[in-house]
């Protein structure tokens, strides 16, 4: 015992010292300052709170908590039995694989259910469904119509440029594709994807299937290009993103959560989420600059983000952010 | 730029860690500041052992940590709990990211960008690199329980806190990872 006393304090000193080699200045007012900007807040309602003299300790706010989760629950079960929102359920017109030519409505693969049905496709999560694509389909556009293109004025050593989106128009009980800001770093390689809710206990994909992503318009044509996405399929220990090439239907599929594929897009990117800290998902860029993709080493072309979820094999619902129109992090310089 | 940060260093001597809590969860960025300068060495010294000694991992860690920190600032009351607290979501963002460890190749490009990554004399650190080789034989999960008791020096209590386990399974676990680490370090 004394020798394991000695060989833990002896660790615990090895341990510490190579600990410190990780610690690197930081500038913490200009962190801080880019936190801030980058994650505004909004009012607290404690203030209003403790302004009206109804402080709580934990466990009063354990109760309350508890007691207004119930409610929520028991509401939640009421309105969901009541009225799905039948007028988001997957559009079964969307064929199974996508067909060159039909750009702005190609869809993805569906993972084949044990009885197939041709009119009502269930979508249920299976281990296979980790080779599958996302069945979320890519926004339609204006036939015909103009692409708006909103430049994000993003600064390289500028703090992360946010983009706010309406929230409220998902399902409420779903509020974790609710998007309600985007959030683009400097670098334009981190793109937060900020959602109304957290997404707690994280769930698994069987019982609810949500999924993230960001569809690019590479050729800046007003016609999506390229479709990326990462989904909740950790809560089986095995994250999964893809990248869809919307003209060919050729996807590339990563169960580990990350991948850089040089031959086929040229990019690394990378998803995190759902999590349990903050409702939405975080999505990262990067790759190799000398590649000759669209978006390789960071973002660089006009996008749109995309949450959506499925409940009982079927999507109920994705929210774009934005709705209309892309958003550019890079545009090109006017001559 | 300069003004901001002359004001974060006046921004008095307040002591209380409470008054800065609450600040700073108000939406006071100085009060921020101030407590990303008191604790963002700690948890990236946490933060890089839970990677296996990975810098980069080590400071997205940390820094994905603190907008999580600015979101959430609001349901910490206690101040003796904002270190374990700052501490735990640290570790818990690397934990997820060391997970990924599977992007091989992403690592080995970030290398080739960024010198600093190469920086450690190997001759001079060669009780780092049998640490640095045995903590890679362990999960991430594992790692993490190593970090928080012995650089954080959470108590079992603690512990038990961040890795959502019980105390006693938290001290049986670490006794079976020193167990593990005696073995292949030696009796160092």
């Amino acid at each position: 015992m004394d020798d394991m006393n000695t060989f833990e304090r002896r660790l615990a000193d090895r341990v510490r010292s190579f600990a410190k080699a990780g610690v690197r200045p930081v500038d913490s007012a200009a962190l801080a300052r880019a936190v801030a900007v980058g994650h505004p807040r909004r009012a607290r309602a404690g203030s209003a709170v403790r302004r009206f003299g109804l402080t709580l300790d934990r466990r009063e706010w354990a109760v309350v908590l508890a007691l207004g989760l119930l409610v929520i629950l028991l509401g939640g079960a009421l309105l969901v039995g009541g009225s799905l929102p039948t007028s988001t359920l997957l559009d079964t017109s969307i064929p199974v694989r996508p067909s060159v030519g039909q750009p702005a409505v190609v869809g993805p693969s569906t993972t084949p259910a044990a009885t197939p049905s041709p009119t009502s496709p269930r979508l249920l999560w299976t281990r296979a469904s980790l080779e599958e694509d996302w069945p979320a389909r890519v926004r339609l556009e204006p036939a015909g119509g103009v692409a708006i293109v909103r430049d994000l004025a993003i600064d390289q050593d500028g703090p992360p440029v946010l983009y706010p989106d309406p929230v409220g128009d998902v399902d409420a009980s779903i509020p974790w594709i609710d998007i309600k800001e985007l959030s683009i770093s400097g670098s334009r390689t981190t793109l937060f994807i900020v959602c109304e809710a957290n997404v707690t206990p994280v769930v698994d994909p069987a019982e609810q299937w949500i999924a993230y992503g960001v569809v690019w318009d590479t050729d800046r044509d007003g016609v999506a290009d390229l479709r990326f996405g990462g989904d909740n399929a950790r809560a089986t220990d095995a994250r999964r993103v893809w990248i869809t090439e919307l003209h060919s239907g050729r996807t590339a599929v990563n169960p580990g959560g990350g991948f850089f594929d040089e031959t086929f897009y040229d990019t690394f990117f990378e998803v995190d989420g759902p999590s349990e800290n903050w409702g939405g998902a975080r999505l990262k860029f990067g790759g190799d600059s000398t590649g000759g993709g669209g978006i390789s080493g960071g973002m660089h072309s006009p996008f749109y983000v995309w949450a959506s979820v499925i409940q009982d094999g079927r999507v109920v619902a994705t929210d774009y952010a934005p709705d209309t129109g892309w958003l550019d992090p890079d545009p090109p310089a006017k001559p | 730029m300069c003004i901001y940060r002359a004001m974060v260093t006046m921004a008095g001597t307040a002591t209380e860690s409470e008054s800065l809590m609450r600040r700073a969860a108000d939406g006071d960025e100085i009060a921020f500041a101030r407590i990303v300068d008191a604790h963002h060495a700690d948890m990236s010294s946490v933060c890089f052992v839970v990677t296996g000694g990975d810098v980069e991992l080590t400071e997205e860690a940390v820094q994905s940590a603190w907008p999580i920190a600015w979101r959430k600032l609001g349901t910490i009351r206690d101040p003796e709990r904002l270190r374990p607290w700052l501490i735990s979501i640290a570790v818990n963002e690397a934990r997820q990211l060391a997970r990924r460890q599977r992007r091989g190749r992403v690592l080995e490009i970030s290398v080739a960008r960024d010198g600093s990554a190469t920086s450690m004399d190997p001759g001079a650190h060669a009780g780092d690199i049998d640490l640095r080789d045995a903590l890679a034989h362990l999960s991430p999960s594992d790692r993490a329980l190593i970090a928080l008791r012995y650089v954080a020096g959470f108590d079992s209590t603690e512990l038990a806190r961040a890795t959502g386990m019980s105390p006693s399974g938290t001290r049986a676990r670490l006794a079976r990872l020193l167990a593990r680490l005696r073995s292949e370090l030696g009796d160092g």
